[in-house]
């Protein structure tokens, strides 16, 4: 029996959040599914569009010396009152 | 997601024997994604470095003092703490929290957006910057999960948790999001790699 899968589901299967035997029935699925696979292709198209742009934004030298520091001081004692 | 040589978990184990630069490892691993993340919901640099400075002296004496959880995992862990500050913050200065990205103080004018492929310098000019643009035109919702999925490498579960939704409605968040996204791409002729196949 050929399990039935939603359109969210497509979304976990594009970022491979489902178990190896979930994606394999999955997929079996799929070309069963002609509204599953239009919704597959369209979110795994713009997923590969998207990962060619990453963003990422560094906390400041000083910030990261003050965890460390804070880190390498530390008194249980204190953390403790 | 980054896959290190030497696991989180290890490291943990190695801090909790004293070996601090195991901790300045996992700070360095992490530092960005979490600072990204509060900033996301702060849009202020300053505070988001002091939540940043509050979430890790929270880890360091929950570790120290033998409090760590070892079933779970810790980025996650630390995601959840931030995330809880980032919210406090708003409590106490009795705001709402939203990641509005407003015209001249969004978070997509002020991020470094970085490619690590070929692709051309003129895609990277004219098709990324009009990315930035299209993913910031979506409902603060949808854009919030795709952030958290495709930038800081959180499952659904995690966006789940970390948001306070189902992760049904996270996944449809994420659903509704792509979907808007492409279509934007199309009305701005954005091209996109036609040759699709299951994995």
């Amino acid at each position: 029996m050929i399990q039935t899968f939603t359109l969210d589901d497509a979304v976990r299967y594009t970022y491979a959040e489902m178990s190896d035997d979930e994606a394999r029935r999955f997929e079996e699925a799929l070309y069963l599914d002609s509204d599953l696979m239009d919704m597959f292709q369209k979110l795994h198209s713009v997923k590969g569009r998207l990962e060619n742009v990453s963003i990422e934004i560094e906390p400041s030298r000083r910030t990261v010396n003050n965890i460390l520091a804070y880190s390498k001081t530390f008194d249980i004692r204190v953390a403790e009152e | 997601m980054k896959k290190y040589t030497v696991s989180d978990s290890k490291l943990v184990s190695l801090y909790k024997k004293g070996h601090e630069e195991a901790f300045e490892q996992l700070v360095g691993r992490h530092k960005n994604k979490i600072f990204t993340s509060i900033y996301m919901i702060v849009k202020d640099e300053c505070i988001a470095e002091d939540i940043l400075q509050e979430t890790f002296i929270k880890v360091v004496n929950t570790i120290k003092s033998g409090r760590y959880n070892e079933e779970g995992k810790f980025l996650p862990w630390v995601m959840r703490i931030a995330h809880n500050l980032s919210i406090d913050h708003f409590r106490k200065a009795r705001r709402y929290p939203t990641i509005v990205m407003e015209d001249g103080h969004n978070v997509f004018n002020t991020l470094d957006f970085s490619e690590d492929s070929a692709e051309s310098i003129q895609i990277k000019k004219d098709t990324h910057t009009l990315l930035r643009q299209l993913i910031k035109e979506l409902p603060e919702a949808q854009r919030q999960v795709l952030t958290m999925r495709h930038y800081m490498d959180m499952s659904f579960k995690e966006i789940a948790d970390a948001t306070g939704v189902s992760i049904n409605t996270a996944l449809g968040r994420m659903r509704y999001a792509l979907i808007n996204l492409r279509k934007k791409m199309q009305k701005h002729n954005i091209a996109y790699d036609p040759n699709i196949y299951p994995r």
